[in-house]
């Protein structure tokens, strides 16, 4: 895969303003899934099996969650509960700020992608419930077939059309247009942040108006994740021009964007030609924007009732909600990856030993404690609700400044000194403090230098990775290719670690084309040992955030990831009870 | 008069393109480049992203020639486009300008109907509990911001009474009652604030009058109370209080910026901060030329209309 040095400035984006963004705030209100795994690469028509092993879904409902299982489960019996009643507004709370674009395929933020959601269709679609499994499902294909280790054959819904507003005008939607949209993805260019996980396509055949046939250049089994990812949007040939696809998302979803209030609302209707018998539900859904500053806001309007989905920013204000509405559903989902970064190749920690030191001299709990006041879990390399890659404590490092003062000084560094970059208020997050504090015991200077925080993104958490030790959230994605092999190959998009082990990239390298699920897993829970073993990464507590529904919403609730956003993917399954 | 007026007005002229010419050229000013942080945030996107930037904030062109480009579109009503999202920044304008004049004027209303006659009343009654409760009541308004205030009063009201103001927003003609009821405790709050000040002055100024000997005239000729306090003393306490509710204006131009925030509501001034917060430069230029253009003309105007309160004022 060739390098894409503008590729990592955008995920970067997203995943800053995801991850450390909210986490700053201390909302954290992220987690992700993703698996190179074998549900995605088995397959065909209908629901596909899940990655994981274990029964889905049914926690017990409005229970603070308590270490060590820290995200519960909203009570899912309730919410899917009744006959669907067609009708009425469903008013979720906008999380991120104000939308600046549409346009998935090219790296829309946050907000664009929840608003753009409703509005666009996947190919495939995935579900991944709190507490529950990871489903891929049909969604313009109505099924498909891995008919060999580098060929899947998607079989397109006959009934599929645009939706009817200009410029597709309602036109049939055909295979011809899903090529279109792989070739869109595709586009050579920085902002395009679909390209390097699709770059592996060798050619597209559209034998006829309703089948799809994409060969890779070699065995690559996370291609249907890929697909199944938000970002995968098919968008129509009629919007590819300069920034058209930006400003409006018009495509084949079961909401069309009508209308918007800048900053404040943004108005969806309900697309009477959608392909799913019945669906959408909804009239209409109104996207509601608050102040970020402010993080009183948004609880008071859901308390109000006058927003139907929705959370808080911080623990407190989350709790004394979940207090204060005994009807509505909470569940609990963890917070973007929060990586401590190493520049692996330039200074101090090209030196292993020194980069272990810092590893063992991390005190988590008091990470967890202060930073997430109690909410909070122990970090791995893999996002924590992808629960069949998870590392068994016993394999995660424990602090053990002993062994710590032994590394620093078997490498020549008693008093080692190192230089956190950060931006502007930066040291208030992701548990620097605590950080700098664990490592002072163990005989480690941490500076922090403040930058400002673009300078930051761009110099320090972009692919130039100009830094010697810096703290910031990852963004987790659906699949685990996108989010290992970008950031620790040495030709991934996103290595700004500057990470260059031949050992680990074969590890990756073998890892995509691997269909089989337990093998993939094994695989991957042994990139993520190697990658902690040889403190490559130090994967630091995750924060966990609460997200609520009010009793009257059903068929829907959002999933365990708040950053993959696959609950937008399934907008056409809510429904108002009456209330 | 004529030649007061031309002079006042060639004089906000001035400062407005003083203004104009700060706004532009602060960009160029900014620590680091402008430009590379404009594109880390921006989704403007390809090989030239950077370049189309340049180009997009006039900074290919010398520092005069790109001014005058900018002046000129503005002149024509061009804000130019979002960096962000490619939308003209005049619609938005154009969207956001009725709300926030809504709320400056309904807030500017409150501050005058609470400041000004609480004001006139805290003087009558000098040195009264009446006065010193007011006075009290005055300076907690001006030491606790209005911003906090409101966030009190929503944290408030959600946590006694589970009711937050309305967060959608109906325009005034399409549903008034409901327009209203979003505008209200924002316009008050905001109002209030302004009404603290307006208070403490008017009851100075009233104070000021209330020694002069025409006040003491009109007393001695039998005069009543009420006509003595609002024909003789306030009449002639307005000239100073005018000259502060102009400034007020500006305070309240500034004021919705936060409030419009708060309150869910799509003014103007949301717009800016929405703008600032995603380094969208040319909407920033836009508003930040309207609301200096705005109080410039409000001072102006203010000064316009001493001759309509006080006779003896003459240009």
């Amino acid at each position: 895969m060739e390098r894409d040095d503008n590729y990592w400035l955008r995920a970067s984006r997203r995943r800053f303003l995801k991850g450390a963004g909210m986490t700053a705030l201390g909302a954290a209100a992220i987690a992700a899934g993703a698996c190179g795994g074998d549900s995605s690469s088995s397959s065909g028509g209908g629901k596909t099996p899940s990655a994981g092993g274990s029964p889905s879904s049914g926690g017990p409902k409005q229970t603070i969650p308590t270490l060590p299982e820290i995200s519960l489960a909203p009570d899912m019996k309730s919410i899917m509960s009744g006959t669907p009643v067609k009708g009425g507004i469903f008013n979720p709370v906008l999380g991120g700020g104000i939308p600046d674009q549409y346009d998935p395929p090219r790296d829309a933020g946050y907000p664009g992608l929840q608003v753009a959601g409703g509005c666009l269709s996947n190919l495939i679609r995935a579900r991944y419930p709190i507490l529950g499994d990871l489903t891929i499902e049909p969604d313009l294909a109505e099924k498909w077939e891995q008919a060999d280790n580098q060929t899947v054959v998607f079989h397109i819904r006959p009934n599929a059309k645009w939706q009817n507003v200009a410029p597709v005008n309602g036109r049939a939607l055909v295979a011809q247009d899903i090529k279109n949209a792989f070739d869109y993805w595709r586009t050579p260019q920085p902002d395009y942040v679909m390209a390097p996980m699709f770059s592996m396509i060798d050619r597209i055949d559209v034998p006829d108006a309703t089948t799809v046939k994409v060969h890779t250049s070699f065995p690559y089994a996370p291609l249907i994740l890929n697909l199944a990812d938000i970002w995968a949007k098919i968008i129509p040939q009629e919007q590819f021009q300069g920034d058209l696809a930006k400003q409006k998302p018009v495509g084949s979803g079961p909401f069309i964007f009508d209308h918007f209030t800048n900053g404040v609302e943004y108005v969806l209707k309900r697309n009477p030609d959608y392909y799913i018998s019945g669906h959408p539900y909804l009239d209409e859904i109104h996207w509601h924007v608050f102040d970020a500053t402010n993080p009183n806001l948004a609880p008071a309007a859901f308390k109000s009732k006058q927003t139907d989905a929705g959370g808080a920013a911080t623990i407190p204000l989350a709790l004394d909600l979940i207090k204060a509405t005994p009807d509505a559903n909470w569940g609990w989902r963890y917070g973007v990856l929060n990586p401590l970064m190493f520049n692996n190749s330039v200074g101090t920690f090209k030196d292993e030993r020194l980069r272990q030191a810092v590893m063992y001299a991390i005190d988590p709990d008091a990470i967890i404690k202060i930073q997430w006041q109690g909410f909070g879990q122990p970090g791995q390399q893999i996002p924590l609700w992808y629960k069949d890659y998870r590392l068994a404590d016993s394999e995660l490092p424990k602090r053990d400044i002993a062994k710590a003062k032994q590394l620093l000084s078997a490498a020549g560094q008693p008093n080692l000194k190192v230089t956190d970059k950060t931006f502007q208020g930066g040291q208030l997050a992701f548990g620097t403090t605590q950080v700098q504090q664990a490592l002072g015991e163990a005989g480690i200077t941490m500076n922090i230098q403040q930058m400002q925080w673009a300078d930051w993104r761009v110099n320090v958490y972009g692919a130039k990775g100009d830094f010697e030790m810096t703290m910031g959230g990852e963004f987790d994605y659906l699949s685990l290719d996108r989010q290992l092999y970008n950031s620790y190959h040495s030709k991934g998009a996103g290595n700004n670690r500057h990470v260059n082990d031949p050992q680990l990239d074969k590890m990756l390298d073998d890892a995509r084309g691997i269909f089989d699920h337990a093998k993939s897993v094994t695989a991957y829970k042994a990139i993520s040992k190697y990658i902690t073993d040889h403190a490559i990464n130090i994967a630091l507590p995750n924060g966990t955030a609460p997200t609520g529904t009010q009793p009257w919403v059903k068929g829907w609730f959002t999933q365990w990831s708040a950053g993959a956003l696959l609950e937008m993917n399934h907008l056409d399954e809510v429904w108002i009870a009456p209330h | 008069m004529s030649a007061y007026v031309l002079g006042r007005l060639a004089s906000a002229f001035i400062t407005i393109l003083g203004t104009s010419f700060l706004v532009y050229t602060a960009v160029r000013f900014l620590p680091g480049s402008a430009v590379d942080v404009i594109a880390s945030t921006s989704t403007v996107g390809g090989p030239h992203a950077k370049d189309k930037i340049r180009h997009d904030l006039g900074l290919d062109e010398s520092l005069p020639v790109g001014y005058v480009h900018w002046l000129s579109d503005v002149g024509r009503g061009d804000f130019g486009k979002s960096l962000i999202n490619g939308q003209p920044i005049g619609a938005y304008i154009k969207e956001g300008i009725p709300v926030s004049i809504e709320l400056g004027l309904m807030s500017l209303f409150f501050g005058i109907v609470f400041g000004v006659p609480i004001g006139v009343i805290s003087a009558v009654a000098q040195d009264s509990w009446l006065d010193i409760i007011l006075r009290t009541l005055a300076i907690l308004l001006l030491a606790v911001p209005g911003f906090l205030i409101a966030t009190i009063v929503i944290v408030v009201s959600s946590r006694l009474w589970n009711w937050n103001p309305p967060i959608t927003y109906i325009k005034l003609a399409d549903d008034p009652i409901h327009n209203l009821g979003q505008f209200l405790l924002p316009a008050v709050i905001l109002g209030f604030s302004s009404a603290a000040a307006l208070m403490r002055f008017t009851r100075t100024a009233m104070l000021e009058v209330y020694r002069q000997d025409y006040v003491r005239t009109a007393r001695a000729k039998g005069l009543s109370e009420r006509v003595v306090v609002l024909r003789h003393a306030f009449r002639n306490a307005m000239v100073p209080i005018l000259s502060v509710i102009g400034i007020f204006l500006a305070y309240i131009v500034g004021g919705t910026v936060i409030f419009e925030q708060i309150f869910q509501l799509p003014g103007v001034g949301r717009f800016l901060l929405s703008e600032v917060n995603t380094r969208d430069y040319p909407g920033v230029q836009a508003i930040s030329l309207i609301f200096a253009t705005v109080v410039v003309l409000v001072n102006l105007a203010t000064d316009l209309s001493y001759t309509f309160v006080d006779p003896r004022v003459r240009y």
